[in-house]
């Protein structure tokens, strides 16, 4: 799916990825830990495609394609989608307005017919049940005056509207109280399939406990410096990051 | 004074013409003696006008123009909006009503009371006094040039269904004319109409000086249009005074979205208990336009509610201008006023001036004011982007997200469909 050789990136001259290497298969979900400041927006924001950021070296392929080469639309395009940390509130965009845009953007890349104002109601009628958000709720400008589990499942819901093939969560469950928390974990359970990835990107493992996921990274200082199963979580949760700096010196 | 023939004359040479008659021998002679008694004590604003402080008018005050132009009614149809044929529609070619095209029985089916009041008429006419008592050097100039007033009358409690669309075109050809518009409307108690001024021009130089008088008497409900689509090298000056009576209902739109130098006053008095006054602006400013809109809202009597809010999308060398004051008086408790006036800069090189004023004199009121100015927001464009919709497609959505409270407040719909389609061309 995605094939991430020696990503090194700077940020205003400041090293923060420092040959990153990661390879996710379809079907899989990934997990990266790590403190504040280790790099883990950088990585998502760099697959995104923000601009801001230096590539020093490395490359990333993302289904046998050039990802580095691609404009964020393109990426989009092609299936990569992120949900972000803090979606941001876009005044006078109507929520609707803009789904229907992305999707028909997409459509329109892959030559696929675009959807109609009543096929696309439809669609995002079911969807938004599944995040369990009010049809209100699309009706509205795209995040303005949502609370902050609204946001994430809104991010969800374009997600499961999108249909990416590969998904990158940034600090999903951030904000999220217990319920958000399920439902949001609930609307990734059950868009995984063998065909689709998840790289989610968290501080916690509580998440953790509604998701399965096949491996656990630990990014320190730009690097993935540790990769374990599930087990290694709850390790990180008990004893920390410095357990982590500890065992690689005694390595 | 020979100003019919092929001669051209700059404004001040105009006016320095006028002021040497002794006797006004037209219909008009209180109209003419104001706008003498202006001249005689002040003259054109300055760069060190207050007033016009962002607003050089040089360029006006240089060209020579030709005035009363007689334009001759061809065979042409004058150009109208695409809503034209949904209005009852007058057209004015210069700034006379183009009177083939004027059909009286529709307005008299609707008992709206139509006047065209000109020069030549010399029998007496209803007194006709004016709201504009010359507060600026270019409405006295219009007092002191305009060939025929367009007057029109709503009675009371009459309702018109259709808008009234006032078609004004500007022809000029080798010379640049000089258009001195004068309208002035009543609406009578508990009436309610629309009304649309709507300019355009030819691709010549022209400079449009207009004067617009309204009054809303109790309970009247009046929405007002002012959409200004003038070329790139004319000229737009104009002042408007609406008068509010008890418990009237205005929501006005003023919507400019071409020309060398606009320049809008726009005077608003609440003079009735209970009056109500939404003003919405939206000014789509590009290459090197100048718009100014400079808002008076005079706040005389209590329980009167004003809401401003004017917008700016100001791209490439435009230059936008708002000034704003609320006034409120020492009888106006309970008022409630707000005026928002927000920005947005499309290149590095437009730029605005804004000067919002709260001027409050009563005790008990509920006032505020504010401006914003930004550009378009980068995150918003990624975020946009991320989701598979292109740079050009996200940048658009954003602007007309800017623009959208003003467009979706507009309540005919004709209107708003074709801001949407200039909006659109506009973002292209």
């Amino acid at each position: 799916m995605i094939d991430i050789k020696n990503l090194k990136v700077n940020v205003e001259e400041k090293e923060i990825l420092r040959g990153l290497n990661l390879t996710v298969k379809p079907g899989e979900l990934h997990v990266i830990m790590g403190p504040n400041g280790a790099g883990k927006s950088t990585l998502a924001n760099v697959l995104s495609g923000k601009s801001g950021y230096d590539i020093i070296d490395g490359d990333v392929h993302f289904l046998g394609k050039d990802l580095l080469d691609m404009t964020p639309e393109a990426r989009a395009c092609e299936g990569l989608f992120m949900s972000f940390q803090y979606p941001i509130a876009i005044p006078g965009v109507n929520n609707m307005y803009f789904l229907k845009a992305s999707v028909n953007a997409i459509q329109k890349y892959r030559n696929e017919p675009e959807m109609d104002a009543m096929d696309f109601l439809k669609m995002i009628r079911s969807k938004l049940k599944e995040v369990d958000l009010d049809e209100k709720f699309i009706k509205r400008p795209v995040n303005e005056g949502f609370s902050g589990g609204e946001k994430k499942r809104n991010e969800i819901l374009q997600m499961i509207t999108l249909k990416p093939r590969l998904s990158i969560l940034d600090e999903t469950d951030s904000g999220l109280d217990i319920d958000a928390l399920k439902i949001v974990s609930q609307g990734i359970n059950n868009f995984r399939n063998p065909e689709r990835s998840f790289i989610l990107i968290t501080h916690y493992q509580r998440m953790l406990d509604y998701l399965e996921p096949d491996y656990i990274h630990v990014l320190i200082d730009g690097k993935i410096v540790k990769t374990g199963d599930k087990s290694l979580a709850q390790d990180l949760e008990d004893k920390g990051y410095s357990w982590v700096r500890e065992t690689m010196e005694s390595n | 004074m020979d100003n019919q023939g092929l001669s051209t004359f700059t404004p001040i040479q105009i006016v320095d013409a006028h002021l040497q008659s002794q006797e006004f021998q037209d219909a008009f002679p209180s109209f003419r003696k104001s706008a003498k008694q202006y001249f005689t004590k002040s003259g054109f604003p300055t760069s060190k006008t207050e007033a016009w402080r962002f607003t050089n008018i040089s360029p006006i005050l240089k060209t020579k123009f030709k005035y009363h132009h007689q334009q001759e009614e061809n065979k042409d149809q004058i150009p109208a909006p695409s809503y034209a044929d949904k209005c009852l529609k007058i057209d004015i070619l210069n700034e006379k009503v183009a009177g083939k095209s004027l059909d009286h029985a529709s307005f008299e089916a609707e008992g709206i009371l139509l006047k065209l009041i000109s020069e030549d008429i010399t029998s007496n006419i209803s007194p006709l006094t004016s709201n504009n008592e010359n507060q600026t050097a270019f409405s006295a100039l219009n007092s002191a040039l305009f060939s025929q007033v367009i007057h029109f009358q709503i009675p009371d409690n009459q309702i018109i269904s259709k808008p009234i669309l006032l078609n004004i075109f500007s022809q000029s050809s080798e010379n640049p004319v000089n258009s001195n518009i004068r309208i002035h409307i009543t609406g009578g108690i508990h009436s309610q109409f629309t009304i649309i001024e709507s300019y355009s021009g030819n691709s010549k130089t022209y400079f449009n000086n207009s004067v617009v008088d309204i009054n809303l008497e109790s309970n009247a409900k009046l929405e007002y249009y002012k959409i200004q689509h003038e070329n790139d090298s004319s000229y737009h000056i104009s002042n408007t005074v609406i008068h509010q009576g008890k418990s009237s209902m205005l929501n006005a739109y003023i919507l400019s979205f071409s020309g060398k130098l606009i320049r809008n006053d726009i005077q608003v008095d609440l003079n009735g208990e209970g009056a109500e006054l939404n003003l919405l602006g939206l000014t789509l400013g590009q290459n090197q336009d100048h718009i100014d809109n400079t808002v008076l809202v005079n706040h005389r009597k209590p329980h009167c509610m004003s809401n401003q809010l004017f917008k700016n999308i100001l791209d490439h060398k435009s230059h936008g201008v708002f000034s704003g004051l609320i006034a409120v008086y020492e009888d106006a408790q309970k008022t409630d006023g707000r005026q928002k006036n927000q920005n947005l800069l499309l290149s590095e090189t437009a730029t605005i001036n804004s000067n919002p004023q709260l001027e409050i004199n009563a005790d008990d009121v509920r006032c505020s004011h504010g401006s914003t100015t930004g550009q378009l927001d980068d995150e918003a464009i990624f975020y946009l982007r991320s989701r598979g919709i292109s740079y050009e497609e996200a940048r658009k959505m954003l602007i007309s997200g800017f623009a959208h409270e003003i467009v979706n407040g507009i309540g005919y719909t004709p209107i708003k469909d074709s801001l949407n389609i200039f909006l659109d061309n506009y973002l292209t």
